[in-house]
């Protein structure tokens, strides 16, 4: 075994095999503490009853984290001490790009909180460039030899950031790691990786940063709170990222747990556009005779006469083809489209073609609700009363319009059959963070 | 409310008419009928008499051809229960090498019950050993874990080879020229004159099921015979 593969993580080892281990540099930790009802996982700090997590002969199997390579009774889980071995790099920051007044100052924030090693909240407007104003903070780290983790619930997010970064440091060695990748774990000053990612370490971070901290499917916030505290080290700062933060997130601020800086204006100084809710009844039985909305139809045209391209959500995967199909008997066959789901083998491919205009739009479910990035975008949801579009994922998809400096503005309806409350909860969180975007701008 | 093991979606329970009106209790349920879908039944009159494949008709396939062909005078008789499609490779792979072992439940009830019924007296029940180090690792037997209350004898197990390949990592080739794995730890057991039923997880090839057989005619068994849960 390579030391430092054990280095500030959890590293699983069989029984059997306790002898490789050197318990000089390192110690060894159960994998499963058996209770007599349940068994509780050290890793990912859950709770299973005996009967799911058995084995035979009274030994014991976590299945809540199974994904990441299953622990049992059967194994232990050894770690070395973080040791913070990084070569000395005095200017780590490759990045020429400038930031706003308004991004300037949080940024300060953010360099403070790692000064002092704290917890902070920014909550910032979806395409305010978060990205951007953690370089500062990351450059004071990097220069003092700081391990540094950025992590995201979605997966798609860490792979958008993760280009971005490595951009910005060259001389950096960076990691991803998720689950849906090969790329093995090596021991690197900073790491990109999905929250699920963050079990597998050990007190290793000076600078924890979680990423869209309120989005799906990282909603079980014990899981959250125990990667996150078990990640970092004792003395760490820990920066949380939204741009929909939870009313948990802002009591915490409230009750001064956590520091906090608000950014409601986007990088080009433009606030959001505000979405426009329309009422359609029976919009599902009329697709299942495959007709759309006529208020639909009447966007849409619209939208095709002026050449932008534009996304359609929808709640379910079921409902991709039946709109797909409907929508093609409305527009003229050179407007082209496709669907995008989750799972699609094709998913990344047809993203790429709506932005080289290959295609006008996409018809998905919430999975582009964010970290995807469009110039000239519009976006539709039909039926945005389902559950599924959540007040942040509502705000979210609203926020995928407007991001380019040459097109600040843009259009988003909400098609639904009736005004929920996430909808509310989503335009009055819009309109309030409009409101005092206006005031900064004045 | 439950949750699919294998797809994660909550599970309704559709509750009949006549169920409210019978004695029956509930039958649990582990997976989701969409998943269940996936998994594809072996009919009786459309598989191969030697290995059980899933085929149109009833008669010998190629590859159990072959192995009469090689000097095997008696076929193995092998009955599965499923084909063996991306949806069982799905299960083995969450089951056997994720090694959740609770997962044993989505097809443990059906296994025993068609080995109950197809060879209910006078058989010895034999489940393929797993080797100590894979033991070790996963902590069960794949094809125990199938089996709840049938009394079974584990008089096989893997002789000790310390840098063995899985056959799950080999090609068929590979496999076909494996050697005996198998040795005897039966002891005093008589098996001397009796009828012996292998169980196993998967017939791929069945270069190691053969090997058992030949292993276990040579104690003396009058007839040796196979069942696995896919092929």
């Amino acid at each position: 075994m390579n030391k430092n593969e054990a280095c500030g993580r959890l590293y699983s080892i069989n029984k059997t095999r306790i002898k490789q281990v050197d318990l000089q540099i390192g110690h060894i930790l159960p994998a499963i503490q058996v209770r007599s009802e349940d068994i509780t996982c050290t890793r990912c700090g859950q709770r299973t009853t005996k009967k799911r997590a058995a084995l035979p002969a009274n030994h014991y199997f976590c299945p809540k984290c199974k994904m990441l390579g299953r622990i049992s009774t059967l194994n232990v889980l050894y770690t070395i001490p973080e040791s913070n071995e990084f070569a000395q790099i005095l200017n780590p920051l490759t990045w020429d790009g400038e930031l706003s007044v308004f991004q300037t100052q949080c940024a300060q924030d953010l360099k403070k909180v790692v000064q002092r090693k704290g917890n902070h909240l920014l909550w910032a407007v979806t395409g305010a460039g978060k990205t951007e104003m953690l370089f500062d903070a990351l450059e004071y780290a990097i220069q003092r030899k700081m391990r540094i983790c950025i992590a995201s619930p979605r997966v798609d997010v860490c792979n958008e950031l993760f280009p971005r970064l490595k951009k910005a440091f060259e001389q950096v060695d960076i990691l991803l790691l998720h689950g849906r990748q090969q790329q093995k774990y090596r021991y690197t000053q900073i790491v990109v990786c999905t929250t699920h990612q963050l079990l597998n370490f050990r007190q290793a971070f000076d600078v924890l940063i979680i990423d869209e901290v309120d989005s799906f499917p990282f909603v079980n916030n014990k899981l959250l709170n125990h990667a996150v505290k078990t990640a970092r080290k004792k003395i760490s700062a820990l920066i949380l990222l939204t741009a929909t933060p939870t009313k948990e997130l802002l009591a915490e601020v409230r009750k001064n747990k956590m520091t906090f800086s608000y950014l409601p204006v986007r990088y080009h100084g433009h606030v959001l556009p505000f979405p426009k809710t329309r009422i359609v009844r029976e919009w599902e039985s009329k697709l299942e005779r495959g007709k759309l909305p006529l208020k639909m139809i009447k966007i849409i045209s619209k939208w095709v006469e002026e050449g932008f391209p534009f996304l359609i959500f929808v709640p379910r995967i079921a409902l991709l083809e039946q709109t797909y199909m409907a929508l093609k008997k409305y527009v003229n066959s050179d407007v082209r489209g496709a669907t995008v789901y989750a799972n699609d083998p094709e998913r990344i491919e047809k993203v790429k073609k709506l932005r080289e205009k290959k295609l006008i739009f996409l018809i998905t479910t919430t999975i582009l609700e964010r970290g995807v990035t469009f110039p000239n975008l519009n976006v539709l949801i039909l039926g945005a009363e389902d559950k599924v579009f959540t007040r942040s994922a509502l705000v979210q998809i609203a926020g995928r319009v407007g991001r380019s400096a040459q097109r600040p503005v843009g259009d988003v309806f909400f098609l639904c059959q009736s005004l929920t409350r996430s909808i509310k909860g989503a335009l009055k969180q819009i309109s309030f963070l409009n409101k005092k975007g206006r005031q900064l701008l004045k | 409310m439950k949750n699919c093991l294998i797809c994660q979606q909550v599970m309704f329970e559709r509750l009949s008419f006549a169920w409210l009106f019978s004695l029956k209790k509930i039958q649990k349920k582990y997976i989701c009928e969409e998943c269940q879908k996936n998994f594809v039944l072996i009919q009786n009159e459309e598989r191969c008499q030697g290995c059980g494949r899933s085929q149109k008709k009833d008669n010998l396939c190629y590859d159990c051809i072959r192995w009469k062909r090689n000097g095997e005078k008696e076929l193995l008789k092998n009955r599965a229960l499923f084909v063996y499609n991306a949806a069982m490779q799905n299960f083995m792979e969450g089951y056997k090498f994720k090694g959740d072992y609770y997962w044993r439940n989505v097809f443990q009830g059906k296994f025993e019950q068609n080995i109950h019924y197809y060879y209910n007296s006078g058989w010895i029940y034999v489940p393929v050993p797993v080797d100590k180090a894979t033991l070790a690792e996963r902590g069960f037997n794949q094809v125990t874990g199938l089996l709840q209350s049938l009394p079974f004898n584990e008089i096989l197990q893997m002789k000790d080879f310390s840098a063995r390949t899985k056959q799950s990592h080999k090609t068929r080739k590979q496999r076909l020229e494996t050697q005996q794995p198998f040795e005897y730890s039966g002891g005093d057991i008589n098996i001397k004159g009796k009828k012996v039923l292998l169980l196993d997880d998967v017939y791929t090839t069945g270069r190691t099921l053969y090997y058992a057989k030949e292993l276990l005619s040579t104690k003396g068994v009058r007839e040796v015979r196979s069942f696995t849960l896919a092929r």
